[in-house]
């Protein structure tokens, strides 16, 4: 099975997020543009290999291109730019925080 | 309360932090602080200690700050483009005049007391080793 038709696509268009976003979706943005996250040790230890802050997960929602659900393990995959102008992929799970679990340059994954 | 000890913090080789509090979820390990809690912690650390600064400590510094590029060029007065390539040109140290605006400039954000004279201002040639604790 083709796996992008399996997941829920949303897409940046040039008027912002497209309307299926739902409102999980609006959450996990709000919460990572209002800096209520919280991160693996995982994900503490990518980010020190990558030189990646705080700084740029943030930026990665202010400039988010889609965000996507991966339903096989109940996550979000959120794509968009670090402060460098990098492509960043996050993949975040909502539980009682939202939770950053990986963090990757785009194809280093 | 668990903790753990990281070392290489951030990519700095040099920088460890210990007592980092975590808590366990279903989805491994959770750094149990608030977003940019611990590079303040180190941010503190690099200026008091008078680290010098190349890409990698410049990606830090400005993330504790919390401050944008264009915030940072403005601030500076140089372009875009040059705080760009000092965040992308990992190892190499900035330019002393500006390593020197940007040690000011964190140390007044994070009101750390340091002497704005010239002697003071300038970062050692070399880092050494940092050992911090968390909580």
């Amino acid at each position: 099975m083709n796996v992008e038709k399996k997941h829920k696509y949303l897409q940046m268009t040039k008027f912002g997020l497209i309307s299926n976003m739902g409102k999980i979706e609006h959450f996990i943005i709000k919460q990572i543009k209002e800096e209520r996250y919280v991160l693996t040790v995982h994900v503490r230890k990518r980010m020190a290999e990558r030189f990646i802050s705080d700084n740029d997960i943030i930026e990665m929602a202010k400039t988010l291109k889609s965000i996507m659900r991966q339903e096989d393990n109940d996550t979000y995959l959120l794509k968009g730019l670090d402060s460098w102008g990098e492509q960043l992929h996050a993949s975040v799970a909502v539980r009682e925080n939202v939770i950053i679990v990986t963090i990757f340059y785009k194809e280093q994954r | 309360m668990k903790t753990i000890t990281m070392k290489n913090f951030a990519g700095l080789t040099y920088v460890t932090v210990s007592n980092i509090p975590i808590k366990n979820s279903d989805c491994g390990a959770i750094i149990d602080t608030e977003p940019r809690e611990l590079e303040v912690l180190v941010a503190v650390a690099l200026i008091e200690n008078k680290i010098p600064i190349t890409g990698a400590e410049f990606r830090l510094l400005k993330s504790a700050i919390n401050l944008s590029n264009d915030g940072i060029a403005k601030m500076l007065g140089v372009s875009r483009n040059t705080v760009q390539k000092w965040g992308k040109e990992i190892e190499k140290r900035l330019p002393t005049p500006y390593e020197m605006l940007v040690r000011f400039l964190v140390a007044d954000a994070l009101g750390i007391k340091i002497s704005s004279s010239i002697e003071e201002l300038r970062a050692n040639d070399k880092t050494k080793k940092i050992v911090l604790k968390a909580a």
